[in-house]
């Protein structure tokens, strides 16, 4: 077991009126799971994912990684978590600006304490996600299927154990999506688990596990509950 | 291929550069607030030196010239416009006779035609070694000698030549001593005993310049420095002498001081408050934009967050983009202060008509430590509050913004 996820929630005020973005969630992940998560609008999902991350304090409830309980963890180890044990590849563009592709991807590298060769990682990394020849290239020359693979690439370099990407394929065609998608499958199969959370029915169904979130209730499809799926179109959830 | 790490100072670094107009902008900032407090404090301490080596080296209370070249003594003193008057030395014994005077000594002003060791006239003084209470006092405390007959004391600003001698009047004497500068007319004088000068002034009649036409010259003096009894008041006693003496103007020195002192004040004071003023500019104009800047890069922040960086990590980069704008500006302020306050300072001197005495290598180096202190403390201090409203900020909140 990579990450248990026990009776998660988190409780917002709204109008004075108590209400749970994410509502007892349970989940446990292993290595290799390719967990794709879809929902409306407001349903919980990115919230659940920031908690997942550490971005958040949940209400109650715990998620655990190696036996610890991430809502324990101060500022400097729920960064040094972030950095070395999940690889999060946030909503919209999130390519620095100011930095060429190759070291963007480098940039976490150097945000704590690693051993190896960032450079020769990260030029490697590059080559998997086919953007190889862009290294040396600032964000404003690239589209935006290679700014996606560029936070891919980014998030893999300190070999995290798990991979968490909020609407990674968003603003992207199909076909781009498709090689997106494409690159999480690869991942899964090194052993890494993948979670992702997405609109598109197509993208959530390139997983190996499939749940819908429902006013902060995540429940897993399994055989024939997994429908939902139109053939050649985008999501019912958008 | 070199490996440069991405660590706090590098990421800053890339972050201005990627901005150049905004980074240019904000090192002008700090670069006008150390030009002005460097360039100001070293003229502040240069016009104060000057003033102080004024009032040590007039060493006389009064000073009694002919009626009629009180500008001119003073333009001789404050200046260095070379000049020459005289009057009869009866009126030494007359000044000293008067109530209330301690001491009294006489002067006799020569000005050169042309000499090889400047490029204009050279005021040329002689004084009385036996009643002198001016200039031998000076000599002997720098130099611990006294002025002997057939030789010359020159000025500060005076170029001897390479024999350490110096030729006037188709005379040439050696320099027993070259004066350290004051910042007065004095630099650019010679001074000698008064059998020296007259000695010139017999050569230069011979070459035909006559400076007297209606004294004999051993029988003339051009000023008379006076000392009185310290329990008296100056203006008291230069009354005494225009009642008692005519045709003679009384030049009171403390007065002469005090007006130059009041011109000094006002400009110590507009300086210090136009550095006081600039440096609050300089950290508003910094807070202002720094605080702007980091709401345009918010997301930026929350992408390095989502990464890995803890709080303090992201303060360290806002603090340390802010060092080096200081860092930048500081310099380069300094630096271009450097190159106006003291290549031209005898300039500003001469356009302040102000004596302007430059501080020794230890002062400066002082002010300038003093100066990049400030410069470099403007920007951390002014985005303290943008580093801490950074780092505190709720990243997934941010995210949200942003989509």
């Amino acid at each position: 077991m990579l990450l248990q996820i026990n009776g998660l929630t988190k409780e917002y005020q709204r109008g004075g009126i108590p209400f749970s973005a994410v509502n007892n969630v349970i989940l446990s992940v292993s290595p290799g799971d390719f967990i794709c998560i879809t929902g409306r609008s407001g349903s919980g999902k990115s919230t659940l994912l920031n908690l997942i991350a550490g971005l958040l304090k949940p209400t109650s409830g715990s998620i655990t990684i190696e036996g610890r309980d991430t809502s324990t963890f101060n500022d400097e180890e729920a960064s040094l978590y972030r950095n070395s044990k999940i690889g999060y590849i946030p909503q919209g563009q999130s390519v620095l600006a100011n930095l060429t592709v190759l070291d963007n991807v480098r940039l976490p590298f150097y945000l704590f304490r690693h051993e190896g060769d960032s450079m020769a990682k990260a030029m490697s990394l590059l080559e998997q996600v086919g953007i190889r020849h862009l290294a040396h290239m600032y964000p404003r020359q690239l589209s935006g299927g290679e700014l996606r693979r560029v936070s891919i690439a980014r998030a893999l370099i300190n070999d995290p154990m798990m991979i968490i990407a909020d609407e990674p394929t968003g603003d992207l065609d199909e076909q781009t999506t498709a090689e997106i998608m494409r690159l999480f499958r690869l991942i899964s199969h090194k052993g890494m688990a993948v979670l992702l959370v997405t609109h598109d029915m197509n993208a959530a169904h390139a997983g190996n596990r499939f749940f819908i979130m429902d006013s902060g209730v995540l429940t897993e499809q399994r055989g024939r509950d997994r429908g939902g799926r139109r053939a050649g179109g985008r999501g019912e959830y958008t | 291929m070199k490996q440069t790490p991405l660590t706090s100072r590098q990421l800053s670094f890339y972050n201005l550069r990627r901005r150049p107009f905004r980074t240019f902008c904000l090192i002008l900032v700090v670069a006008v607030l150390a030009f002005t407090l460097f360039g100001g404090s070293i003229l502040t301490i240069s016009l104060r030196n000057g003033m102080s080596s004024l009032q040590q080296r007039l060493g006389a209370d009064l000073m009694v010239v002919p009626k009629g070249y009180e500008a001119d003594m003073t333009g001789v003193l404050l200046r260095g416009e070379p000049s020459y008057f005289y009057f009869s030395d009866a009126v030494v014994q007359q000044i000293a006779e008067i109530k209330g005077v301690s001491q009294v000594t006489p002067q006799f002003f020569l000005t050169s035609l042309s000499a090889s060791c400047c490029s204009t006239q050279v005021q040329l003084i002689g004084f009385d070694p036996e009643t002198d209470f001016v200039i031998q006092p000076w000599i002997a405390k720098t130099y611990g000698i006294e002025i002997q007959d057939g030789c010359f004391i020159a000025g500060g600003d005076i170029i001897l030549e390479s024999d350490q001698t110096l030729r006037f009047f188709n005379q040439t004497y050696p320099v027993a001593a070259q004066l350290e500068k004051t910042a007065t007319g004095l630099d650019s004088s010679v001074f000698m005993s008064m059998d020296t000068i007259q000695s010139l002034f017999t050569s230069a009649r011979e070459s035909g310049m006559n400076f007297i036409y209606d004294e004999e010259p051993k029988e003339a003096v051009s000023s008379v420095l006076v000392r009185i009894n310290k329990d008296l008041n100056a203006d008291t006693v230069a009354s005494n002498i225009r009642a008692g003496i005519p045709n003679v103007d009384v030049i009171v020195s403390k007065n002469m001081i005090s007006g130059i002192s009041g011109n000094l004040s006002s400009l110590v004071d507009y300086i210090r408050v136009l550095s006081i003023v600039l440096w609050i500019f300089a950290a508003v104009i910094l807070l202002v934009i720094f605080s702007a800047t980091i709401n345009e890069r918010k997301k930026e922040f929350a992408v390095i967050r989502i990464l890995g960086a803890t709080r303090r990590r992201l303060a360290v980069i806002v603090l340390t983009e802010s060092l080096y704008l200081s860092v930048a500006g500081g310099v380069v302020g300094v630096a271009a202060a450097s190159l106006v306050v003291f290549p031209f300072s005898a300039y500003i001197g001469e356009r302040l008509q102000l004596p302007y005495l430059e501080p020794e290598i230890g002062a400066v180096l002082g002010v300038l430590a003093l100066s990049l202190l400030l410069s470099f403390l403007v920007g951390p201090l002014a985005s303290i509050y943008s580093a801490v409203k950074i780092s505190k900020a709720e990243t997934y909140l941010t995210m949200r913004e942003g989509e």
